[in-house]
């Protein structure tokens, strides 16, 4: 199995505050990878790096093989492409517009669509079951609907890296699975994906793998049963949790419990 | 649907753009036989001509009439441009080629130029100043804005507003100092009324390349436009620079924006109500809205200008002022026929 995205070793610091150290992971073809961590734990700054928003202090960060540094801004949208939590767009493009706007990396400054676009096109309607939602504007379209066509335009991308920013966070607990399953059924055994997820027992239901993020740094890593568990929760997470893995339905049930102390900080009595 | 609104849409655009300069060039104080005007614009080119048309409106024409037109509609046509691909580029309905305090700018160093009686002796130092000062505002806006390479497009409107206010202000001293002086104070009002009045072929030499040169480089970037509108991290993500093209956007906007208010003075609402319009009729792309913006911003200009010309004849209504005249209130309404769901 070749690694589609590796991380080694990488680091980044916003002025002289650290918010990321050595954090090496790699993900294979086939796999969907959860990031998970407490808020500030530098998720976000992590995808921000796999999309090229951001540059490393140190380490390196290799996609499809290739060093990001070497990749132009297009080719690296020709292997990555990227769903956030939400988006807002006032002005009434209509959903197949957004999804072809997915094609802008494979698409000369002046050149027309061909043939392979709007089959790249249709496939990532199909794939999200958008079809129908073609000539209506994005912000006609409930939160599930939208989401899913922001996921058709990263589908329509064609790119073998799908990057994730907590894509059900808006969503309601049926248009949340529907999501995430959607993703699984994309990813099948040529694609990957890498999810910032805050709800874990989605993290532990969907993903193949989860890598844990503490201030910066990976503190575990491994399936979801090794990484979510109740010391992991109290440690990292400072919150007293119930984890039970449950066999017959294959997933994890956490139940958070109370929050813990903060570290460090002092009782007051 | 949308295809034969754009084919439509382009064939009017096409004609307007015809019937203006026929208008703007055969209407005027005295008119020219639209018979004559092919010959004479043919004879001037060197063509085999005999003319059969009198001297003075081969005078007329090719000094006065054609100048005229040819600045309008670089002026007309670039400030629609620059209104629709600033929209886009801000996110935001309000922007137009103001929005930078540009427009201000420019305005400020002509006044200087005429307040300094340098622009009394020849047509170069009032454009030069003028660009020159709308510049310098782009380059301080984008400067103050911009922090590790990072320009947030809120503090960026945020400065343009700031240095615009601050220009102004300095133009209305200017405008205050002339006062003791008719000729000079007359001249500057005029001038920020603004008009077509007086234009010359240098003011032609001036114009037209940089709007044509940088109108090309903004159509070139229509695509990137459309993307940027779902937000600076997808357009990034399906491969944008986004910081590039924002610096190469700005940089273009200001140039053409700047030779217009040189070249023009203060014509206001084209920049903004042109793209608008077109928005409505054949939807938001910006490689059909863009070059139709600077076709239909021209062929508007130059028909306002004769309609300026004739309102009160043989006086000239100030050309700003009739934009603005026909502009706001068409804005209002289609504010208010759009209000449900907002004008982008």
């Amino acid at each position: 199995m070749s690694a589609l995205l590796e991380l080694r070793d990488l680091t980044f610091a916003y002025q002289d505050r650290a918010v990321l150290s050595q954090v090496t992971f790699s993900i294979g073809a086939g796999e969907v990878v959860g990031l998970v961590g407490p808020n500030g734990s530098g998720k976000s700054t992590l995808l921000r790096l796999a999309l090229g928003l951001l540059a490393s202090d140190q380490g390196e960060l290799r996609v499809v093989g290739t060093p990001i540094v070497a990749l132009s801004r297009k080719a690296l949208a020709r292997h990555a492409a990227f769903v956030p939590q939400d988006t807002v767009m006032e002005i009434a493009f209509s959903v197949r517009d957004v999804v072809a706007m997915g094609r802008h990396p494979h698409l000369g400054r002046f050149q027309p669509e061909t043939p392979a676009d709007e089959a790249a096109i249709r496939w990532a309607l199909e794939a999200t079951s958008t079809q129908a939602l073609t000539e209506r504007t994005l912000q006609e379209l409930s939160g599930g609907e939208r989401q899913r066509v922001i996921l058709a335009r990263a589908l329509a991308q064609q790119a073998t890296i799908l990057l994730l920013d907590e894509p059900t966070a808006n969503l309601d607990v049926a248009h949340q699975l529907e999501m995430l399953m959607l993703v699984r059924a994309v990813v099948r055994e040529r694609r990957c994906a890498l999810i910032a997820i805050h709800d874990l027992a989605l993290a532990a239901r969907f993903c193949d793998r989860i890598v844990m993020l503490s201030e910066g740094a990976v503190v575990a890593l491994g399936t979801p049963r090794e990484v979510i568990t109740e010391a992991h929760l109290a440690r990292y997470f400072r919150i007293q949790a119930k984890v039970r893995w449950e066999p017959e339905l294959g997933g994890l049930l956490v139940l958070p419990r109370a929050p813990l102390p903060e570290r460090g900080v002092p009782r007051q009595s | 649907m949308r295809r034969r609104q754009r084919a439509l849409a382009c064939a009017l655009a096409g004609l307007g753009l015809v019937a203006a300069v026929l208008a703007g060039t055969m209407y005027g104080a005295v008119s020219i036989p639209w018979r004559h005007l092919a010959g004479i614009v043919a004879h001037a080119a060197g063509l085999p001509v005999t003319p059969d048309w009198p001297t003075w409106e081969a005078t007329v024409l090719l000094h006065v009439r054609l100048p005229r037109v040819l600045v309008g509609l670089c002026v007309g046509g670039g400030l629609a441009l620059c209104g629709g691909a600033l929209q886009a580029l801000f996110r935001n309905p309000l922007a137009d080629p103001g929005v930078l305090g540009v427009s201000s700018g420019a305005a400020l160093g002509a006044v200087i130029a005429l307040y300094l009686g340098l622009a009394a002796h020849s047509v170069w130092p009032l454009p030069i100043l003028a660009c020159g000062s709308a510049g310098l505002t782009a380059f301080v806006v984008y400067g103050i804005a911009t922090r590790r390479g990072q320009t947030p497009i809120g503090t960026l409107l945020l400065a343009g507003v700031a240095v615009g206010s601050l220009n102004a202000a300095l133009t209305s001293f200017v405008l205050s100092l002339s006062l003791a002086n008719y000729d000079i104070g007359r001249q500057l009002i005029l001038w920020l009324l603004g008009g077509l009045d007086g234009r010359t072929w240098e003011h032609v030499k001036l114009v037209a390349p940089v709007t044509l040169l940088a109108a090309g480089l903004i159509i070139a970037y229509a695509r990137d436009l459309d993307v940027l509108l779902l937000g600076d991290v997808h357009a990034a993500s399906v491969g944008v620079d986004v910081v590039r093209v924002r610096r190469v956007l700005i940089i273009a906007t200001s140039l053409v924006t700047g030779v217009a208010v040189a070249v023009s003075g203060v014509i206001g609402f084209v920049g903004l109500i042109i793209p608008h319009i077109l928005r409505r009729l054949i939807g938001p792309h910006h490689q059909w809205l863009l070059p139709l913006a600077l076709v239909v911003g021209a062929a508007f200009l130059v028909f306002a200008d004769c309609l300026a010309r004739a309102l009160i004849a043989p006086e000239e209504l100030r050309l700003g002022v009739l934009t603005a005249l026909i502009g706001a209130p068409f804005f209002l309404f289609l504010l208010l026929r759009h209000r449900r769901e907002g004008l982008l």
